[in-house]
């Protein structure tokens, strides 16, 4: 009964198919088993009949002589030694005797080589082995690679993933400043407007008619400026003050019970006059406009008559 | 064993005596005997008649030179000159850079070699002029399961180890082992049984 792994190394060297190490082993097996050296045969003669697998060809004529030929020449170049053998007859002895001896030296050595044989299989059939498993460990490393790459491919697509969305979030980010930079700009510009509208609001014109009987066409125009706290006055036919006498400027506001002084002006024959007053109590709200006639370098609170007022 | 083919065994092993003994004459008749099948085998692996005939004359100077060698107990005269035969086109095939592609060519057929040579590619008159042992053969290689029958093929034709079998087909080391064995034990089975071969 052969095992079945004898039979497998059988197969393999049947068919050629061990590598040389794995050959010369087997063959040492060989030697001792008559029913495998049978086995191989029969396999043998099986893979011999794999050639009639082929589809038929015929070899040419030519083919078969030129094969011949080389043949025939074989035979000639083997034939000339054997000539020269008969010629030397003492030839064989002096072989045989170079035989005995180096016969005897190598009965010397050969205890000493079977051991060395032996020690070469053993360290061949480690090999063999070591050999087995590195394969395995490449097909183990195989499958890791494999994994590490799958691992790899996916957390490229993660990474491309968050990639995009972070340019989309920067985009978003820009637009928003963007949007804010416009929507500050906008701010200021309203802010300066409403600065502009409220410093137009603090700039009053006012119109101041004539309280006076024998000039009811005199008048004056008043412009004050709240936030400069200072104004112009311009008169028309008011009648040219005396010497002992000035025009003295009022302005009411109720944050004050009586009118504050806007000082004191003179007008020319020509009934005009321009003053630039500045009063020194500041004006929170300047609700009327006042002119009375006094004596000469004005009073602390109106005493003389109203010669103009605005509505 | 059938009788016609121990007779035809005898007639080899008869030539081949002859031939260790340098008969030229006897050298003839035996390449007239095993000339057509070696030069088959040759010409399917290596794809073309040029280096198949310099391979089969490189076989038979072969033949010629190592004849004493030869030991009727390992081997039919056929098979040992089949396995000369093939060491011979595996070296022409490395010469010329070719064995890759027999490989390749080897996996990507899903057909037997029994199969894939009775193609529609031959002749009626290559048909009729085949043997009964090629016929036989191809009968029987066709019958293989196709796992079993391609790691015989890479290992044969191919000249791949059993290493490099199991490499190229993916397998475990066992299963290629355990294939070849089945694979080549079913051959031996059917070739005993067969009145012919």
């Amino acid at each position: 009964m052969i095992s079945h792994e004898l039979q497998e190394q059988a197969a393999l060297y049947a068919l050629g198919a061990l590598d040389a190490h794995g050959a010369a082993e087997f063959e040492r097996t060989l030697q001792a088993n008559r029913d495998l050296q049978q086995l191989v045969r029969e396999l043998r003669d099986s893979v011999g009949a794999m050639a009639y697998a082929a589809a038929p060809a015929v070899p040419s004529s030519e083919l078969r002589e030129r094969v011949l030929e080389k043949v025939a020449a074989e035979a000639r170049r083997r034939q000339l030694p054997r000539e020269h053998k008969q010629a030397l007859t003492w030839l064989p002895w002096a072989i045989a005797a170079c035989l005995v001896a180096a016969c005897c030296a190598l009965l010397v050595n050969r205890a000493q080589l079977k051991q060395t044989a032996v020690a070469l299989g053993r360290r061949a059939a480690a090999a063999s082995a070591e050999r087995d498993q590195a394969e395995k460990a490449a097909a183990e490393n195989r499958q890791r690679a494999e994994a590490a790459q799958s691992q790899i491919v996916q957390l490229r697509a993660e990474r491309d993933a968050l990639t995009a969305k972070i340019s989309q979030v920067e985009e978003q980010n820009n637009s928003a400043r963007i949007e804010a930079a416009k929507l500050t700009a906008d701010r200021n510009a309203l802010q300066d407007r409403l600065a502009a509208l409220e410093r137009n609001a603090s700039v009053v014109v006012a119109t101041l008619n004539s309280k006076l009987r024998e000039a009811p066409e005199a008048f004056a125009t008043l412009v004050w400026d709240g936030e400069k706290q200072q104004g112009v006055l311009r008169t028309n036919d008011v009648p040219a003050t005396a010497g002992n006498q000035d025009y003295q400027l009022w302005i009411a506001d109720p944050r004050y019970k009586d009118p504050v002084n806007g000082g004191v002006f003179s007008v020319g024959k020509n009934g005009k006059a321009e003053y630039v007053f500045k009063p020194k109590q500041r004006i929170t709200s300047a609700t009327a406009f006042l002119v009375s006639l006094e004596r000469k370098g004005g009073v602390t609170k109106a005493e003389g008559p109203i010669v103009l007022a605005s509505k | 064993m059938p009788n016609y083919q121990e007779s035809q065994q005898a007639t080899d092993h008869a030539l081949i005596a002859r031939v260790a003994r340098g008969d030229e004459t006897a050298f003839a008749a035996l390449y007239d005997r095993l000339s057509g099948p070696l030069y088959s085998f040759a010409v399917k692996i290596l794809g073309n008649t040029t280096d198949a005939d310099d391979a089969l004359q490189e076989a038979c100077v072969q033949i010629w030179r190592r004849a004493a060698s030869y030991d009727a107990d390992k081997s039919s005269v056929f098979s040992w000159a089949v396995l000369i035969t093939r060491s011979k086109v595996i070296d022409h095939l490395r010469a010329k850079g070719r064995k890759q592609k027999l490989v390749d060519d080897i996996l990507e057929s899903s057909e037997a070699v029994g199969v894939s040579t009775a193609s529609a590619t031959e002749s009626a008159s290559d048909i009729v002029g085949r043997s009964d042992e090629a016929l036989k053969v191809q009968a029987i290689l066709a019958q293989l399961p196709a796992e079993q029958r391609q790691a015989i093929e890479l290992a044969f034709f191919a000249d791949l180890t059993h290493h490099d079998v199991a490499q190229k087909l993916g397998e475990p080391l066992g299963t290629i082992k355990a294939r070849i064995r089945r694979g080549l034990l079913k051959v031996r089975d059917a070739l005993h049984r067969s009145p012919t071969v």
